[in-house]
């Protein structure tokens, strides 16, 4: 309940301070998130037990609870979401924007609402946070946007709205037609016995609004554009965090419906998310403007995320899990490190940046962990989930996962090609411009490659903290009983 | 009843007030709103029925009742400057927006199709001079003109309908279990059925035409935009109010007696929410497209009554209150910015958030609230609905009308893409008006601010609404 209350005071505050006071402030609201999340964490028992925070009867007429709890999944999501954040605000402190009171309360209320998407335990809370996390990153994507953002974010909004309001249908249908006791309470629509054929229309919703959120493939039109066009901190809180309310959906609010509705759906849901990752690979590799690019091989990643937990096995939930933590934490880094280039060089297009590592060695370095990560190198945090999501698919459907191993090939292609051509090669006389990296930089960049050596090192922790709560999960997945 | 009383008094005093001074019209008539809204307390915990079984006023017409008052005390308290149009006139303007008030709490407690009339007379004809009391305006003329032709064709088919059932049944009282119901209608053989369900359609076209639903909306656009702001926030709001509790008391009460007339409504249920989506999309003029989203805000009305079951009332109230209230803000935001640029389009609201941060935040509000966007009170009106229909569908053994609501999910997507318009004008795009839009009155700002808070925390308090309605 604090997680979600310390953002929403600190960005109410914001109406009233100015400049850089409320860039310390923003931060001051992160940093005690975060250190909130990691108290939460130790104090967890890693049993895979669900700790209830709040539970008050909200519309009783209409059976809505407003409900909060967490387990080891929604646990990991909030150490995502209150760990990017900090270093999203350290990401635009040199920007012009990144002293804005607006676009800092903006992020503090995309975190309160990200924070009440992985902890809501109601469908329709769930649906209400979901959709006031929208709200923040539109205007942020809008006002501070670059060429044609209107008609981009716009499209963005409608877009997801539209698959949103299909989510609502669903849930509506699951509870009006389910024999759920006690409303929209997850467990109780979890249990619920429903029509099959109902189901399959309750779950088309869900698999609409969340495949559109990821985005999964053909659904993604709407990305490349918005990430290009939105500012960085924007495209990190996109990236970084609000995709991952899609796959946080698919395993929690999707997969019950699946016993009622049957595997082939499954199947044919994987094969979207390989044809995803190989088109984003493919289309990375052509691209000029290094955002567009991050952004499709963010497309890519994605896909073999959601092809892990479409095989509802406990290796791909789990894969999936900590690939999200660490698909965070890259595609952050990566944005990151475009925006340093981007505001000394004032572009963003490979074919005019060379040997940036000359000028800037320790930011070579860094980029070089991040780009690593990326790409799955051994003893990097990429390696780890991405190796037991490649092995789950594999597990489930051989040909499927020998296509979407090549993601890993494809990774090496775009990244390093974008590596060669801005960092090595001979130097060119633009980069006078590439002053040393600041503080806030710095210590942003060098948290993110913290952690990816970290979980690369010794993913243990991480796998611990969700590994119960996952398999409690299936197990709970696997009592549904099908109406006959 | 005595709030209707006091509503009625305040305007006679309005007019005779306005001809000792016209500065002292303003104060008086919000002062006897006000105290309206207080006697409506009263009238919550007394409820009366008329003994010639004109008119009843139970807990839910008095809350409908205060409603409307809420909305005409807003109006015409925050009407110093939209008002200015009307000169030394203004407290003849004042007088027919409570006469037209009165006529509203008529609709709301009628239990005698005579009422009904009655109601929808005294509601409409003040509306109709007020359409054009802007007078040197040639739109408010032809808005005027428009809107009584039409109006008064399509009162005289209500006026028809209400004849063939007394017909039909030899009755004008509905409601209750009274013998002398017109529901009774099985008493009278022959052509009675023939001649009854007539008089319901030519009813339903006369009733649908004050809400402008589909395909009746066509007097709507014009009227809505050559009338004065005041009167067309009016219009939006309070006549809306009164067509749909009208409607809903008449056919929840009849029931639909059969099949065909539910089928009938859902469908024009649902043209109105496309015709008014669809047409909403391509206007250049926001007073427009505040007209065409009316349409389609009748038509998720309608598709609230389509389940044919009391429940829905609470629901439609809610509704309707966050509809209202949203319609209101942005209405007087309107009217603040069109009165000084001097042009309604939505080029004129361009950069407005740079100047005054406040009301475009304010106006932005309301609009996500329009457009149905959690956790705001609009989104839980068009929520409350959908899950009304779900559940009665669920339940129905012909599947009911989840399919309509489907439409509906469609057309609320759609209409992003014109509610966003002025979202977009004023804050990401650079002003280009050359008009200097002063800052709104503080007093005036304070209340569009608690207008907007209520948005916010209504959902908060739908449980509570809900026990009133049913108490």
């Amino acid at each position: 309940m604090e997680l979600i209350l310390i953002p929403l005071f600190f960005a109410a505050v914001q109406f009233f301070v100015k400049g850089r006071t409320a860039s310390w402030l923003a931060l001051a609201s992160t940093l005690v998130s975060l250190g909130w999340t990691i108290c939460m964490i130790s104090d967890y028992a890693m049993d895979g037990s669900t700790v209830n925070l709040v539970d008050v009867e909200w519309l009783k007429f209409a059976g809505i609870r407003f409900t909060l709890a967490y387990d080891g999944i929604a646990l990991m999501m909030l150490l995502l979401t209150n760990l990017a954040l900090p270093i999203i605000i350290l990401a635009s402190w040199d920007r012009s924007y990144g002293q804005s009171p607006l676009y800092l309360g903006l992020s503090l209320l995309m975190q309160a609402a990200l924070v009440g998407v992985f902890l809501a335990q109601d469908g329709i809370l769930f649906y209400v946070f979901w959709e006031l996390a929208l709200i923040p990153i539109y205007f942020i994507s809008a006002i501070w946007g670059g060429e044609n953002k209107n008609r981009i974010t716009l499209k963005f909004f409608i877009y997801t709205f539209f698959g949103s309001i299909f989510m609502l249908v669903g849930l509506l249908l699951w509870k009006s037609y389910g024999s759920s006791t006690n409303g929209f309470a997850w467990m109780s629509l979890v249990q619920s016995q429903i029509p099959s054929d109902i189901a399959f229309w309750a779950f088309l919703g869900f698999a609409l609004a969340f495949a559109i959120k990821l985005p999964l493939f053909p659904f993604h039109t709407w990305q490349p554009d918005t990430y290009t066009v939105a500012p960085a901190g924007g495209t990190m809180l996109l990236s970084g965090i609000m995709l991952k309310m899609g796959l946080f959906g698919f395993i929690k609010w999707a997969l019950p419906l699946v016993p009622h509705v049957g595997e082939n759906m499954m199947h044919f849901l994987s094969v979207l998310a390989v044809i995803g990752i190989v088109y984003g690979s493919i289309i990375a590799i052509k691209q000029n403007d290094m955002k567009r690019l991050v952004a499709f091989s963010s497309m890519a990643h994605v896909g073999l995320i959601a092809a892990g937990i479409f095989t509802q096995s406990l290796e791909g939930i789990q894969g999936a899990i900590i690939q999200m933590l660490n698909h965070g934490i890259t595609a952050i880094g990566l944005f990151f490190v475009i925006d340093v280039i981007e505001r000394r060089m004032e572009t963003r297009e490979l074919t005019l940046l060379s040997g940036i590592a000359k000028v800037a060695p320790v930011f070579a370095v860094m980029t070089l962990i991040l780009v690593m990560g990326s790409v799955a190198v051994p003893l990097t945090n990429g390696f780890v989930g991405e190796f037991i999501l490649l092995k789950s698919v594999f597990d489930s459907n051989a040909t499927l996962g020998v296509i979407a191993g090549l993601t890993i090939i494809f990774c090496a292609v775009y990244l390093l090609r974008m590596v060669q051509f801005s960092l090595f090669g001979p130097s060119n006389a633009q980069n006078e411009k590439f002053t040393p990296l600041t503080w806030a930089e710095g210590i942003g960049l060098g948290t993110l490659c913290f952690f990816v050596l970290w979980i690369g090192l010794n993913p243990d922790p991480f796998f611990g903290l969700t590994e119960r709560s996952v398999s409690n999960l299936l197990s709970l997945f696997n009592a549904i009983k099908v109406m006959p | 009843m005595i709030a209707l009383v006091t509503v009625l008094l305040t305007a006679i005093i309005t007019l005779f007030v306005n001809l000792v001074n016209t500065k002292w019209s303003r104060p008086v008539a919000t002062i006897g709103l006000a105290i309206a809204l207080g006697v409506c307390f009263y009238d919550f915990s007394n409820p009366y029925e008329d003994a010639s079984e004109m008119l009843y006023f139970s807990h839910a017409s008095t809350i409908f009742s205060g409603l409307t008052i809420l909305i005409g005390l807003i109006l015409i308290g925050l009407s110093e400057y939209s008002i200015t149009y009307a000169g030394k006139n203004r407290g003849d303007v004042y007088a027919l927006m409570l006469f037209s008030i009165c006529g509203a709490l008529i609709l709301f407690a009628y239990s005698n199709l005579l009422m009904l009339f009655l109601g929808v007379e005294i509601l409409s004809i003040p509306l109709y001079v007020l359409a054009g009391s802007d007078k040197d305006n040639l739109a408010s003329n032809e808005s005027s003109l428009k809107y009584f032709l039409q109006g008064a064709f399509a009162t005289g088919i209500l006026l028809f309908g209400i004849a063939l059932i007394y017909g039909a049944s030899g009755s004008f009282v509905i409601g209750g279990s009274k013998a002398n119901n017109i529901i009774n209608y099985q008493l009278y053989t022959g052509g009675g059925l023939t001649m009854f369900n007539m008089g319901v359609f030519m009813m339903m076209f006369g009733l649908a035409f004050k809400i402008a639903a589909a395909p009746f909306h066509f007097w709507s656009a014009d009227v809505y935009e050559g009338a004065p702001d005041l009167i067309t926030a009016f219009m939006a709001t309070v006549v809306k109010t009164a067509g749909i509790v009208a409607i809903s008391i008449f056919l929840l009460s009849i029931g639909f007696l059969n099949k065909q007339w539910e089928m009938t409504f859902a469908i024009m249920a649902g043209l109105s929410l496309i015709v008014g989506n669809f047409s909403a999309l391509k206007q250049m003029s926001f007073k427009r497209t505040l007209a065409y989203s009316s349409i389609s805000h009748a038509g998720y009305l309608m598709l609230g009554i389509t389940i044919n079951d009391p429940i829905i009332i609470p629901t439609l109230l809610f509704y309707l209150l966050a509809y209202s209230i949203s319609t209101l803000v942005l209405m007087i935001g309107m009217n603040w910015v069109a009165g000084h640029t001097g042009k309604h389009d939505f080029t004129a609201f361009n950069g407005l958030a740079k100047k005054h941060p406040v009301l475009a935040g304010l106006m932005a509000v309301a609009m996500l609230s329009m457009a149905g966007l959690p956790p705001l009170s609009g989104f839980f009106g068009k929520y409350f609905i959908f899950a009304e229909v779900f559940n009665h569908s669920a339940l129905s053994k012909d599947g009911g009308f989840w399919w309509l609501v489907l439409v509906a999910a469609i057309n609320s997507v759609i209409s992003i893409y014109y509610y966003f318009r002025i979202i977009i004008a004023m804050f990401f795009s650079p002003a280009i008006s050359e008009e200097e839009v002063p800052a709104m009155p503080t007093v005036n700002l304070f209340v569009l601010g608690l207008m907007c808070l209520g948005l916010l925390v209504a959902p908060l308090f739908a449980t509570q609404l809900y026990g009133l309605m049913f108490y």
